[in-house]
């Protein structure tokens, strides 16, 4: 029986579609040398650094730049 | 089953899982989503091909715990193209459930089919297309996770630090935002 409380985010082809050309775009971006996570980073709007991360967002930031590259496993 | 952590080394999985992981990095991440939204059911020829790896993906997540801390965001970045009515509508709707479970907290948005995400902000920022102005962009923020998630960060290529979160799980919307024209979502699992 349906849940009614689930808003259904059904699979959607054009997410999917546009998805598959992000990700496609990326990889290529990559290969020609073009992909630079710290200026990524650091182009990042602070008012969106503190709408994820609150009052901490500088040190996330910093956190952020200094694992460039880098998993944080 | 016992779940057991995810190898960190490619050869340590199987052959299936292998071929799987390179398939969904390499190309086929919108064919294997397709296999499994339509349930295996009408599949085309190409799709046919691929039935395999979208069954072992399944798999993945209940045979794998994952290493990654619970604690630790990931992001989604995903965009619409302004010019195509279709991703407008997609974009629209998208944006109107994020309100509505926001605003009734009883509700939330379910994921249909397992979905890609990276550990990196600025990977996600980079699939929203921030910097262009011919799409609409949506961030989302996965700020609490319960359920295990396939980190292919060892695995799949071109630096993206991706983590598969599974299908069917449920969100709860914590706050949302426009800023700079785009929307930015912060989602945490719920049981």
């Amino acid at each position: 029986m349906r849940d009614e409380n689930v808003i259904i985010n059904e699979w959607s082809e054009i997410v999917a579609r546009s998805e598959q050309d992000s990700k496609n775009a990326f990889k290529r971006k990559v290969a020609n040398g073009e992909w630079d996570e710290r200026k990524e980073i650091e182009s990042i709007p602070d008012e969106v650094l503190q709408f994820f991360y609150k009052e901490s967002w500088k040190i996330e930031k910093a956190k952020m730049l200094q694992e460039c590259g880098n998993s944080y496993e | 089953m016992k779940k057991i952590f995810l190898p960190k080394l490619k050869s340590n999985l199987t052959k299936d899982e292998q071929m799987f992981i390179g398939s969904w990095t390499d190309n086929r991440y919108f064919v294997i989503q397709s296999i499994i939204a339509k349930s295996f059911q009408n599949l085309s020829e190409t799709e046919k091909q691929y039935s395999d790896k979208a069954n072992t993906l399944l798999n993945m997540f209940s045979k794998y715990k994952s290493h990654l801390p619970k604690d630790k965001p990931v992001f989604r970045g995903l965009k619409f193209h302004k010019n195509r009515s279709d991703e407008v509508l997609r974009y629209r709707y998208i944006v109107e459930e994020i309100k509505v479970a926001y605003k009734f907290q009883e509700n939330y948005i379910h994921s249909y089919t397992p979905f890609s995400t990276s550990k990196k902000l600025g990977v996600a920022m980079d699939f929203a297309n921030r910097q262009l102005e011919d799409f609409y962009s949506v961030v989302l923020f996965f700020n609490k996770r319960i359920s295990d998630e396939l980190d292919l960060t060892q695995f799949s290529s071109a630096d993206e630090f991706e983590v598969l979160i599974q299908g069917g799980l449920k969100y709860k919307i914590t706050e949302y935002a426009n800023i700079l024209n785009k929307v930015y979502v912060t989602l945490e699992e719920i049981k």
